[in-house]
């Protein structure tokens, strides 16, 4: 596979989140928010914004904020196919595909959730796997079928119990850190989530993504004007998305039952980036379910079933100690959750140096998008030009 | 019809739609060796818990999800 170019940069961040139910505005209201917070923060101006993309059935269409934006040209509009929150790394590959065969400058990829306005995130993911087979079965919700994988995963392949608590205790250190989180000041007490209410085994309470109300947005540019522009830029190291053979069955055949789906998007990310899980200093990983966030790890190659005790644990996954910082800002578990748009922030967040716990002198950070959903999607964003 | 439990999860939140399984209630997904070992979906029936691995027979039921009646499968655990 060849080289991915790195000839692109983040350039600029913009996030509103609220408590669910708590926005001030409607969606659009918010998202349009979030676009301007992020080119101020970029020093462009929002009418210079010619690019959207989006990911996870995201009902904010880009020629709707034109008028609020005072978008000047609207080149690129796409969106990731797939409800879930797979697409959050592919968002940023349609944005460089936009910038790099120039057909659009400056893209901003963006999530917005309001439900009141939007309806159920739950229900609208689980849209895309329902049919009466898996209903009559009550596979409804994305929690049960998660937890089918789960079960799998701890039962068959035997990944430690323990490895999903740590993963959880992990982001809940780092909210209880990160002024920006929700659970900001609070630390999680293992007997508190041990003793949570069961949601469907093996999953407790705190097992399970939060949900808030918000929007994020990030702006893509060439790295070549980037370098004119406010902040330090992150360069896109790569990004790949899809599926590999045996995997999005409509009945759940997959394969491989109890995997999070990224191994042949795995494969082609390090194949097209030169880099290997040992030279990721920090990981963003998108959470669901604490068992979904463990196997998405095991994919990419941080560890296999056999590793996965040594490998996560509390005390490696928290920054600045620990050898693999997952989810600094607190993940979608902690800081806060716009269907996985705050990991990418994060990932950026890391690399400017303004995390609220920063791993010192991380130069690439991995960005491993919505785990076992159909597609799925992965991105590395790096300190480094080339 | 005869599988073997190839996974499940018990189920204790509310989910809306499910209100007629009652609570809790087990999806099992289950193997089916006569059949190349493709795999279907159900609910388990009875006492005996869910172990992957574990023998079950199988039978086509109703269900009433979101109140619409459909066909399910319903599996037991066989000795």
């Amino acid at each position: 596979m060849s080289a991915f170019p790195v000839s692109t940069a983040v350039v600029g961040l913009g996030v509103r989140q609220y408590k669910r139910g708590a926005a001030p505005l409607p969606e659009q209201g918010v998202l349009v928010g979030a676009i301007v917070d992020a080119c101020a923060d970029a020093g462009l101006d929002p009418s210079e914004i010619d690019g959207f993309v989006s990911y996870g059935d995201d009902k904010n269409e880009p020629i709707r904020m034109a008028p609020d934006l005072g978008t000047e040209d609207l080149c690129w509009s796409a969106q990731v196919f797939g409800g879930g929150g797979g697409g959050v790394a592919a968002a940023f590959g349609l944005a460089a595909a936009a910038i790099i065969s120039g057909q659009a400058k400056t893209v901003v990829v963006f999530r917005a959730l309001v439900q009141g306005d939007s309806g159920r995130l739950s229900g609208a993911v689980m849209a895309h796997h329902l049919n009466d087979h898996i209903m009559a079965a009550g596979n409804v919700a994305p929690a049960i079928e998660c937890a089918m994988r789960a079960q799998r995963l701890l039962e068959h392949h035997k990944v430690p119990r323990r490895c999903l608590e740590d993963l959880v205790r992990a982001s809940y250190h780092h909210g209880a850190r990160n002024p920006k989180a929700v659970s900001y000041g609070k630390d999680l007490d293992l007997d508190v989530y041990r003793s949570s209410r069961m949601i469907c085994e093996p999953f407790h309470l705190f097992d399970c993504s939060r949900e808030n109300d918000g929007a994020g947005a990030l702006i893509l540019t060439s790295a070549e004007r980037a370098r004119d522009l406010k902040q330090k830029p992150v360069y896109l190291k790569g990004v790949a998305q899809g599926a590999g053979r045996g995997w999005g069955d409509l009945l759940q055949n997959d394969a491989h039952y109890a995997s999070a789906g990224f191994e042949s998007v795995a494969r082609r990310l390090w194949a097209q980036t030169g880099l290997t899980p040992a030279d990721i200093d920090v990981v963003q990983l998108y959470e669901n379910f604490s068992a979904q966030g463990v196997a998405s790890l095991i994919d990419h190659g941080f560890c296999t079933y056999e590793s996965v005790g040594e490998v996560v644990r509390y005390e490696n996954l928290i920054a600045p100690s620990g050898r693999l910082p997952v989810n600094t800002a607190g993940g979608n578990l902690a800081q806060g959750f716009i269907h996985g748009i705050g990991i990418a922030v994060e990932a950026v967040e890391q690399l400017r140096g303004t995390s609220a716990n920063p791993v010192a002198g991380a130069r690439h950070c991995l960005l491993a998008g919505g785990p076992g959903a159909p597609t799925v999607s992965s991105a590395v964003f790096s300190t480094e030009a080339c | 019809m005869r599988g073997v439990i190839y996974s499940w999860t018990r189920t204790w939140h509310p989910f809306e739609g499910t209100e007629a399984f009652g609570s809790p209630f087990v999806t099992l997904s289950v193997t089916l060796p006569e059949a190349g070992d493709i795999r279907l979906m159900g609910v388990l029936d009875g006492e005996g818990e869910p172990i992957i691995g574990a023998p079950v027979v199988g039978h086509v039921a109703e269900a009433e999800v979101y109140g619409r009646v459909i066909p399910g499968l319903r599996w037991a655990v066989t000795a």
